[in-house]
């Protein structure tokens, strides 16, 4: 596009202009006038083609370290992406991106979420952030039992008590291994008959972290579905990018085949009805990536 | 200051370690040359010979070190070979694997998390899980009490911002934040584990002071004076550690040479911590309490080649 835009004379910029009629519009004192919802569309898409490079240059941990203060600065409606972050990453991306955060920002992670987050989340986002989990298989039976006793029995107070609040709650999810996570909620099935996300319809925050530790790809997909969603915000509009941009190298294909089998069409298909231009093109290459 | 001496010209590692090998395998162990070259070789160094003995003779210098030394010093000086984040990961299962853990165990929990630096707990919590299949926070789950987990876990947790940072605005709130929490005796709130686990290490003591030009008491006594349980000595333990070690392990090394019996694990625990770091200063300070200097008490309260190690260590003895 830039060679060839670069080489118009005035005359063919001027064809240019003629030729397009949804663009430009004749003025009424002779000259071709630019559409101003296509201008806004056109610096809008070249913005999102290079928040996309830029996130996808960075360093991952700078951009993990960056993603959680941009959240933290967004305020309550993004503090999902602090769980999300702090979830999906292994012990070691999670260690590099505080170590990113104290170069980028002066302070630690933990240190900004305890004194910027205000409501009931905080307690579960500190542990989140500060979390080294073990990674390894071991896992102990009898302890996962008694924990999936101790989440029923909290989930079940929920009305004396919110879970999310409750110390024991907050201390299983936030220094537990995963595997040992799954086992839990094995247990849970069994001993409640339903899977816990279905116990936790009103705590968005809870269910959220629990399928971001133990089943990202299905956490993913969702988020990528509400992106494209009539009526999405530009909050949930820009999880496009992020989401594709931090999972490419990652788990991308587990994801797409999770999002084929919720949405009954693939998500290249998707990426092609719903976006445009070099963005869709960069988008695209990205998700394609290891096939 | 640390009291460590190391030689001007340091012989390489190949040379120590072949030393080394003849003072191991003579008939009787030559303990005299081991504690000359492991006495006088910081952390680096050590790290290297350690290496290096096991590429030329395929064996591990601590293996052979507990084999040949008995007692409390063959127990000293592996300890004083081993990394640093594995040795204090090893010191706190052995602390937590006792049973029930007193402020007295716990405080070697305190002690790495709040009187190193942040990299350093870091470095202890990867070494915990690659050793013991599972966190360091599962381990103090298990077996610490409810009412003072949460301090633990907060603290074991953070990964502090490092570099001398400090907002006197937050000192002054944070101070007022603390001060509340002792007046209503609601020790065990969450913004005051916050506060201590997660804020910089100079800014919490820009804090202390503060506490202690505004409310005319130090914070720690404010704490003792509000109550007594272990949440509070635990908390005491925390601020000393934090805002002045030196005295911290100054009485961890009174309280190891008081008493019919020396407590050699935990004198040696506590000097070896810190020969590298500010043994100077804790000299100074155990000198301050005790009116007798630190080396006439180990001369006196220890023996052999255990005595001789400590000495050379704390700059005693050449």
């Amino acid at each position: 596009m830039i060679s060839i835009l670069g080489k118009w004379h005035q005359d063919d910029r001027k064809s240019y202009r003629k030729g397009c009629p949804q663009f430009f519009i004749q003025d009424d004192r002779l000259f071709e006038k630019w559409d101003d919802r296509h201008v806004a569309f056109l610096k809008h898409e070249f913005l999102r083609l290079k928040n996309a490079v830029v996130l996808w240059t960075m360093h991952p941990w700078e951009r993990d370290a960056r993603l959680m203060k941009e959240a933290l600065v967004k305020g309550p409606q993004a503090y999902g992406v602090i769980i999300e972050v702090a979830s999906t990453r292994s012990s070691e991306q999670l260690l590099g991106a505080r170590r990113a955060y104290h170069s980028l920002f002066d302070h630690s992670i933990e240190e900004d979420v305890a004194y910027h987050i205000n409501d009931s989340r905080r307690k579960l986002l500190v542990g989140l952030v500060s979390s080294y989990r073990y990674e390894g298989p071991k896992v102990n039976e009898e302890i996962a039992k008694s924990e999936a006793k101790t989440l029923f029995a909290a989930i079940k107070n929920a009305d004396k008590k919110n879970p999310i609040e409750d110390e024991e709650v907050v201390r299983i999810l936030t220094t537990r291994s995963k595997p040992h996570l799954k086992v839990i909620f094995k247990h849970y099935k069994e001993i409640n008959g339903k899977n816990i996300d279905e116990d936790l319809d009103d705590e968005l925050s809870l269910d959220e972290t629990m399928q971001c530790l133990c089943t990202p790809q299905t956490y993913f997909s969702k988020v990528l579905g509400a992106a494209f969603q009539n009526g999405a915000d530009e909050h949930a509009k820009e999880a496009l990018t992020r989401v594709i941009v931090t999972r490419a190298d990652d788990d991308m294909k587990e994801i797409k085949e999770e999002y084929q089998k919720k949405y009954g069409v693939s998500l290249s298909k998707k990426i092609e009805d719903a976006v445009n231009g070099n963005y869709k093109d960069f988008l695209l290459t990205l998700i394609a990536r290891g096939e | 200051m640390a009291t460590l001496r190391l030689p001007d010209v340091v012989p390489s590692p190949t040379q120590d370690s072949e030393r080394l090998r003849v003072a191991l395998q003579g008939w009787g162990v030559d303990q005299e040359v081991i504690i000359w070259i492991l006495g006088h070789r910081n952390a680096v160094q050590r790290k290297k010979i350690k290496e290096t003995y096991q590429q030329h003779f395929k064996e591990s210098i601590i293996h052979c070190l507990q084999s040949a030394l008995s007692g409390v010093l063959g127990k000293a000086i592996a300890y004083w070979m081993e990394e640093p984040p594995e040795r204090d990961a090893k010191l706190v299962e052995k602390t937590l694997k006792r049973g029930k853990a007193g402020i007295t165990q716990l405080q070697v929990i305190v002690e790495i998390a709040c009187a190193s630096s942040p990299n350093h707990l870091m470095a202890v919590r990867q070494a915990y899980c690659s050793l013991f299949d599972c966190s360091l926070e599962e381990a103090i789950t298990s077996k610490v009490s409810s009412s003072l987990q949460k301090l633990l876990l907060g603290l074991v947790s953070s990964y502090r911002y490092d570099r001398e940072l400090v907002d006197l605005n937050v000192a002054k709130s944070d101070a007022a934040k603390l001060h509340e929490a002792i007046e209503m005796k609601q020790l065990d709130r969450d913004e005051v584990m916050w506060i201590l686990s997660t804020r910089n290490f100079f800014q919490l003591r820009a804090t202390f002071e503060h506490y202690k030009q505004n409310y005319q008491v130090p914070i720690y006594q404010a704490i003792m004076s509000s109550g007594s349980d272990d949440l509070r000595s635990l908390l005491r333990v925390v601020i000393l550690c934090i805002d002045a070690p030196e005295k911290h392990f100054a009485e961890v090394i009174r309280a190891s040479l008081s008493g019919h019996r020396t407590d050699f694990h935990s004198l040696a625990r506590a000097i070896l911590a810190r020969v590298e770091i500010d043994m100077m200063k804790i000299k100074e300070e155990y000198f301050n309490m005790n009116k007798i200097s630190l080396d006439d008490a180990v001369v006196r309260k220890t023996s052999g080649g255990y005595k001789d190690f400590l000495m050379t260590l704390i700059g005693a003895r050449i």
